[in-house]
């Protein structure tokens, strides 16, 4: 009797054990900071001139917070942008990570996107995150972000897109 | 006992799964920009030309109109609405000289510019009624100062038929307006 007992007990943890580990397959979470960007380019005040055409936000421009699952974990940031309600095709995004955060984040790293990448309509994977500990939390991952295309060529209009980050296991 | 701690903590677990289970995973920010309407012209370089007719200098002889100056170039910027219409320049002067026409015509744009250019209208002979020099601009830009946009030729030339209204006189200045509007 007491070795079933015993058993079940043994069933028991092997079944917590197998949903935690399901779990951290799933487990990862991020929010997304900072603020929204409002490009501001110069007014052109001279026949002839065109706009510089590119421009670059504050290098702390979006604050993503980056969770690990309770087990060790291997994730992506990946992102991609969708038209708000206008964009044209000749304008490009791009995105840079300027830091690598804050916060006890011990034997945890992130790798990639410390050049610009241009993002497009589909997701396109930023950086990893690694993750040694359990439940790892980075905070104030800074990303920049930098517009390029700006031209009198493009109709006068308000321009808007929204940037949507997702993190995922890899 | 066991049975009812097990089951306790089987649920607490499932409890924390369930927040797990809808933790956030995507978060989005916001970009954008206003890009006005706009509509600029100017002449490069700055300052007059003089065009100076030449005396005849043997009995029964025209005077004689200068060579054509060449040395203002027109920039523009040109910025539309979306599904609007194209623009235009023109060109008028302040008075005309008895006797004399003035004659412009703009050349082909060049330089460092871009976006839908204007096609010129060739030459014409300048009236203090507005007329159109360049047309079918759209978003575009000439770039600016000389020898970018579209190259101006400028004359001043006697009329015959009207021989008789040609007077002496000196410094007589005109004014060209040139003005980019939208069809």
């Amino acid at each position: 009797m007491k070795y079933r007992m015993c058993h079940k007990q043994i069933q028991l943890i092997a079944f917590i054990l197998l949903l935690l580990i399901y779990k951290s397959g799933i487990a990862q979470s991020m929010s997304v900071g900072g603020n929204n960007w409002s490009v501001s380019p110069p007014a052109i005040t001279e026949a002839g001139k065109n706009y510089v055409g590119i421009y670059e936000s504050p290098d702390n421009q979006i604050l993503l917070t980056l969770t690990g699952p309770l087990l060790l974990g291997n994730m992506h940031v990946s992102a991609h942008y969708e038209a708000n309600p206008l964009w044209d095709n000749n304008l490009k995004l791009s995105i840079l990570r300027t830091n690598s955060g804050t916060g006890l984040c011990l034997l945890c790293s992130l790798s990639g996107n410390e050049n610009y990448i241009q993002l497009n309509t589909t997701d396109i994977t930023l950086f990893n995150f690694t993750t040694a500990a359990l439940l790892t939390t980075v905070n104030n991952v800074a990303m920049k972000l930098k517009v390029s295309g700006v031209s009198v060529v493009l109709p006068a209009a308000t321009y808007g897109c929204k940037v949507v980050f997702t993190i995922s296991p890899n | 006992m066991k049975i009812v701690f097990n089951i306790t903590l089987l649920l607490s677990i499932l409890s924390i799964s369930d927040v797990t289970l809808f933790a956030q995973t995507t978060g989005s920010k916001n970009v954008s920009f206003a890009l006005p309407e706009i509509s600029f012209v100017d002449i490069e370089p700055s300052g007059s030309l003089s065009l100076s007719l030449i005396a005849p200098n043997e009995a029964g002889n025209p005077i004689v109109a200068p060579a054509a100056n060449k040395s203002k170039w027109l920039n523009y910027t040109s910025a539309i609405q979306t599904g609007g219409g194209t623009k235009h320049i023109t060109a008028s002067i302040s008075s005309k000289i008895p006797g004399f026409d003035i004659k412009l015509s703009a050349a082909a744009a060049s330089g460092s510019g871009g976006g839908t250019l204007g096609t010129s209208t060739g030459q014409i002979t300048l009236s203090t009624t507005a007329q159109t020099i360049i047309s079918g601009i759209g978003g575009a830009y000439t770039g600016d100062g000389t020898n970018n946009g579209h190259q101006l030729t400028i004359s001043i030339v006697p009329i015959v038929s009207s021989y008789s209204l040609i007077k002496a006189q000196s410094n007589t200045q005109v004014q060209i307006t040139y003005t980019i509007s939208a069809n």
